[in-house]
């Protein structure tokens, strides 16, 4: 990568959806910092609660920060002026988890991606001949335009939905779970379609889910989050195979290998249930980490927050490569230790 | 009762809620001419206001006599051929009265649901849609004026605007214009966090036209079911303010009027009071049983049923 | 193999629609043994959940069991009455489904939920008994602190703790089949791993078994024993998890398992689909459900027999697919179609 400017970069962002002076003992978001490249597939993975959601609904402009500043393309998103805004709107489009409840069922698909249209000045000749072109980018044909969203399956609707945001020509898409609610036959066609959509257009994704296959099959570097604190970002193959965050290794050994022949074996995976509230000040993990109960259950994991920081002295050292815990250069080892045992 | 069989149902209950909330109208079915024919009750309704509709419609042209012309027959005479529905102390026919009274009725009823309609969709949508400080203070409004019984207040209004067909349409106005406004917010809350209007909002649409595409479709059904409802309250209010002296003052006839110069001979010509009071039941009863169908059809609760 | 302990002929449900009468599960056929957990895998409208409900006897109205048998032990749950199946449900066979909350009282406690199920089966002990009953199979599903969860509501609990309550009430009469509908599709990933160890080892140490419900073939990969795959209303394919993972005998299945997305290792440039969608009851297709989509049959420039003829299956084979195609499956073979 060149020193370019990065096209997102969040600073130290906090959001607490208490309202007044109140403030929550766990804010949705917690002391979040990240940069998101122009051009790349990023994904945000983490179990319910983890403030993927939130990041995502931030990154789009749908919330605000309660503290720190998210910078899109130089500019900060809070305080933007009337034009500056309406770009960065149309600008940075959002795909929903549930076709069905993201299309209004009233209007016509013709109508609905008028919405697009509404500021730029067109004849109603040139305006048809996009939308078809924009059915056509999404696979569907352009006789689906006078149809109303019920006349439509699942899989369809999502098209619907990417043609819509794509008729402002946007340059990042933040899809929340785009997939999950489709069947599996179904999931490869949007998937794929995202993946060209990505490559022909040269859209930055960024893909808020829970999914890790999705993750790992879109995806060029991946953020992952936990109890609203970002725990780890890095490249998808250093995320998936070689992680050096506890929470990591153990949401990846959870998910099932889907191999009937090698079926997982999980050490590290700990109960939510038995898990006490995590310390005030010490790391959110501390109360589940296997890391900590193998090293002896080190003092500053309950007294100290760790920040997430960049690896240089691991195995693979990187820049871009961050994890959030004390003793991150010894999760590889310490990972095959408790395999072998 | 049996365990076994909540087991059965409760196992059955999720699936039905996926179904439920599935149901890709904005929270309410489709109001179509089928769905109306289709159900029995609304029908009826239907016809039933359709009839009263029609003999107002009718009054404007003719009358079997002038509904405010005295001795057209013999005072305090019963139904018979020449006065179907009897006459009064002054001989006025009563059929013509109630028709004529029909029109008044139906009109004052008809405005002041219109006007509080339009009145409390606009306070309604706006409200929810915007939110924050500008939605408290008009929920808290709305809640005081629910909160003062509606018969009293209008008459507070008409006695500040002195006893007319038009004060008494404004009063019922005010009434009922807190009644939409609370519906219409309800709707707006629920609709306001779709995704569809997030996306709209997104596209960087602005709110007059989200409120206009993306909202107000999905109150209307529920409006339309308000509207019904509202109108049944309406003609029995103007009624009551009729009866209370406070509406169309004599000799033109409303119903309200002619129960209460009904009700001074009661024992002596019962058919009076009867006359006007069946009709306004009849129209009630119609207008009710439409709301209701409607209610029922719109519902995305109800199956297919009648 | 010994006498199954479920043996399920010929199963159809019906459903009385608007255009008519649709089957939602068409000619099903299958058995299971003692401590085996067997998955029933298929997408939206393959009729797995409605198979599922009619092991149960409780296929929602207006749908109905209209022809088959399902033997348990030899006994015919579907010639049974409604009074002599009530009590046969949670005691020989119960059901677990995803959304575990919505199954449960919202105003009675853990602890009397499951105390009330003990009960309504005739178990004459004292209340203190079948609380302990119900407190000892709270720990059996590993509820923590079930002393105090005990005496909580419902909503109080986590997912995973709801979860393990609604698994804990299908298990406390000791049924012999337990229908687990999408179990843990709606928990974390690290919940759902405990949980699907927790299913495993009840069958293992209870020797119950367990029909597994789902869309997701990973979750089938890491519990059961045996797969059927399902699509339009029928079994396409079963076999033992490892076979049909290794040498998937249908398309359909071939494809549901390229579609199961790699954990690890290089991503895939672009990922294999099936066009078009899974159909409905009321317009399922000719001949084979599947020939509209099936990459096979495109691959053989659709042979007639696909659109007109049912595949016939030797359901007493270990592994069988309905496939008119299916040793073409075979991956020697498929390469020299291709070719």
């Amino acid at each position: 990568m060149t020193e370019e400017a990065p096209l997102y970069s969040v600073h130290n962002v906090t959001k607490d959806f208490a309202r007044g002076r109140r403030r929550s003992v766990r804010p949705a978001l917690s002391e979040v910092s990240l940069v998101i490249r122009r051009g790349e597939g990023f994904g945000i993975v983490g179990e319910s609660g983890s403030g993927k959601t939130t990041l995502g609904r931030l990154l789009v402009g749908f919330d605000t920060p309660t503290e720190g500043e998210i910078v899109f393309e130089g500019r900060a998103v809070v305080g933007m002026k009337r034009a500056q805004r309406r770009s960065f709107r149309q600008g940075v489009q959002m795909v929903f988890q549930n076709p069905f409840a993201s299309l209004n069922p009233f209007r016509s698909i013709r109508d609905t991606l008028s919405d697009g249209y509404a500021h730029r000045r067109m004849s109603s000749g040139e305006r048809d001949t996009a939308m078809k072109d924009l059915l056509g980018l999404v696979g569907l044909h352009e006789s689906m335009l006078d149809r109303y969203p019920h006349e439509f399956s699942g899989g369809q609707r999502q098209r619907i939905v990417l043609a819509r945001a794509l008729s402002v020509n946007p340059s990042v898409l933040v899809a929340d779970e785009p997939v999950s609610a489709l069947d599996v036959s179904i999931q490869a066609q949007v998937l794929n379609l995202l993946n060209t959509l990505k490559k022909t257009l040269g859209l930055t994704v960024i893909m808020v889910t829970h999914d890790l296959r999705v993750v790992n099959f879109f995806c060029d570097r991946i953020a992952v989050m936990y109890m609203g604190r970002l725990v780890e970002v890095g490249d998808r193959d250093t995320i998936m195979n070689e992680s050096s965050h506890p929470y990591t290794r153990m949401l990846i050994s959870a998910a099932p290998n889907g191999d009937p022949e090698e079926r997982s074996e999980r050490p590290w995976v700990s109960s939510e249930l038995a898990a006490s509230e995590p310390p005030a000040e010490g790391c959110i993990f501390a109360p589940r980490c296997w890391l900590r109960q193998q090293l002896g259950n080190p003092e500053e994991c309950v007294t100290t927050q760790p920040r997430a920081r960049p690896l240089l002295d691991g195995p693979a050292p990187d820049e871009a490569h961050l994890a959030a815990c004390h003793f991150a250069e010894d999760v590889p080892e310490q990972a095959r230790l408790a395999q072998v045992s | 009762m049996n365990t076994n069989m909540l087991d059965a149902i409760n196992a059955a209950k999720p699936k039905l809620r996926r179904r439920i909330t599935t149901v890709p109208v904005g929270g309410a079915k489709a109001i179509t001419f089928q769905a109306v024919v289709g159900h029995r009750r609304a029908l009826l309704g239907a016809i039933l206001t359709a009839i009263v509709v029609l003999v107002a419609v009718v009054s404007i042209f003719w009358t079997p006599y002038d509904p405010t012309a005295f001795k057209t027959g013999a005072p305090f005479s019963p139904p018979d051929l020449a006065h179907p529905m009897g006459t009064d102390v002054y001989g006025r026919d009563i059929l013509s009265r109630i028709m004529a009274g029909a029109q008044v009725s139906l009109t004052v009823a008809a405005s002041a649901v219109a006007a509080a309609a339009i009145a409390g969709t606009v306070i309604g949508l706006v409200a929810g849609f915007v939110g924050g400080v500008l939605d408290l203070l008009a929920t808290r409004i709305v809640d005081i004026m629910l909160a003062i019984p509606g018969l009293v207040f209008a008459l507070g209004i008409v006695a500040l605007l002195g006893p007319s067909a038009r004060s008494v349409t404004v009063a019922l106005a005010i009434v009922y214009t807190w009644q939409f406004a609370r519906i219409v917010r309800s709707v707006v809350i629920s609709v306001r966090s779709r995704s569809y209007v997030e996306a709209a909002r997104g596209l960087d649409v602005g709110p007059l036209t989200i409120m206009g595409k993306d909202i107000f479709p999905s109150v209307l059904p529920i409006l339309i079911v308000q509207v019904t409802t509202a109108l049944a309250w309406g003609i029995l209010d103007e009624a009551s303010l009729g009866f209370l002296g406070l509406g169309v003052q004599p000799p033109n006839p409303s119903w309200g009027s002619l129960l209460i110069e009904g009700r001074q001979y009661l024992y002596d010509a019962p058919w009076l009071a009867l006359g006007a009071g069946s009709v306004v039941v009849v129209a009630v009863l119609g207008v009710n049983f439409l709301g209701d169908g409607l209610r029922e059809i719109v519902d995305p609760r109800s199956g297919r049923k009648n | 193999m010994t006498e199954p302990l479920l043996k399920v002929t010929g199963l159809t449900v019906e459903f009385l629609g608007r255009h008519g009468t649709v089957r939602a599960v068409d000619d099903v056929s299958f058995t299971i043994g003692r401590g085996e957990i067997i998955g029933l895998v298929g997408e939206s409208a393959s009729g797995k959940s409605t198979l599922g409900l009619a092991l149960m006897r409780m296929v929602p109205s207006p749908g109905r069991i209209s022809s088959g048998s399902i033997s348990l032990e030899g006994q015919d749950l579907a010639a049974l009455s409604e009074a002599e199946m009530r009590t046969v449900r949670g005691s020989r066979i119960s059901l677990i489904v995803q959304d575990a909350l919505a199954t449960m009282n919202p105003v009675t406690t853990i602890g009397e939920q499951i105390e009330e199920v003990i009960r309504d089966h005739g178990d004459r002990s004292s209340r203190a008994e079948r609380m302990t009953r119900a407190a000892t199979m709270l720990r059996e599903v590993r509820l923590p602190n079930v002393d105090q969860n005990l005496r909580r509501f419902p909503h109080e609990l986590s997912g995973g703790m709801q979860q393990r309550v609604a698994i804990a009430e299908g298990l406390v009469l000791g049924p012999q089949v337990i229908i687990a509908d999408e179990p843990t599709t709606a928990l974390d990933v690290t919940v759902q791993a405990q949980i699907l160890s927790l299913l495993r080892e009840i069958c293992d140490t209870r020797g119950t078994s367990i029909v597994f419900v789902t869309h997701d073939l990973a979750t089938v990969a890491e519990i059961c024993d045996r797969v059927m795959v399902m699509y339009a209303g029928r079994i396409v394919e079963s076999g033992t998890v490892r076979e049909v993972f290794r040498q998937p005998a249908h398309p359909y299945t071939k494809a549901l398992l390229s579609g199961l997305l790699p954990l690890a290792g290089e991503p895939l440039a672009e990922l294999d689909t099936l066009s078009g969608q899974p159909p409905r009851p009321e317009d399922w297709p000719t001949g084979c459900r599947f020939h509209p989509r099936c990459p096979l049959g495109e691959a053989l420039d659709h042979p007639e027999i696909c659109m007109t003829d049912d595949p016939h299956v030797d359901e007493s084979q270990p592994h069988w697919a309905a496939c008119h195609f299916a040793e073409l499956q075979q991956p020697a073979l498929t390469e020299e179609v291709a070719g």
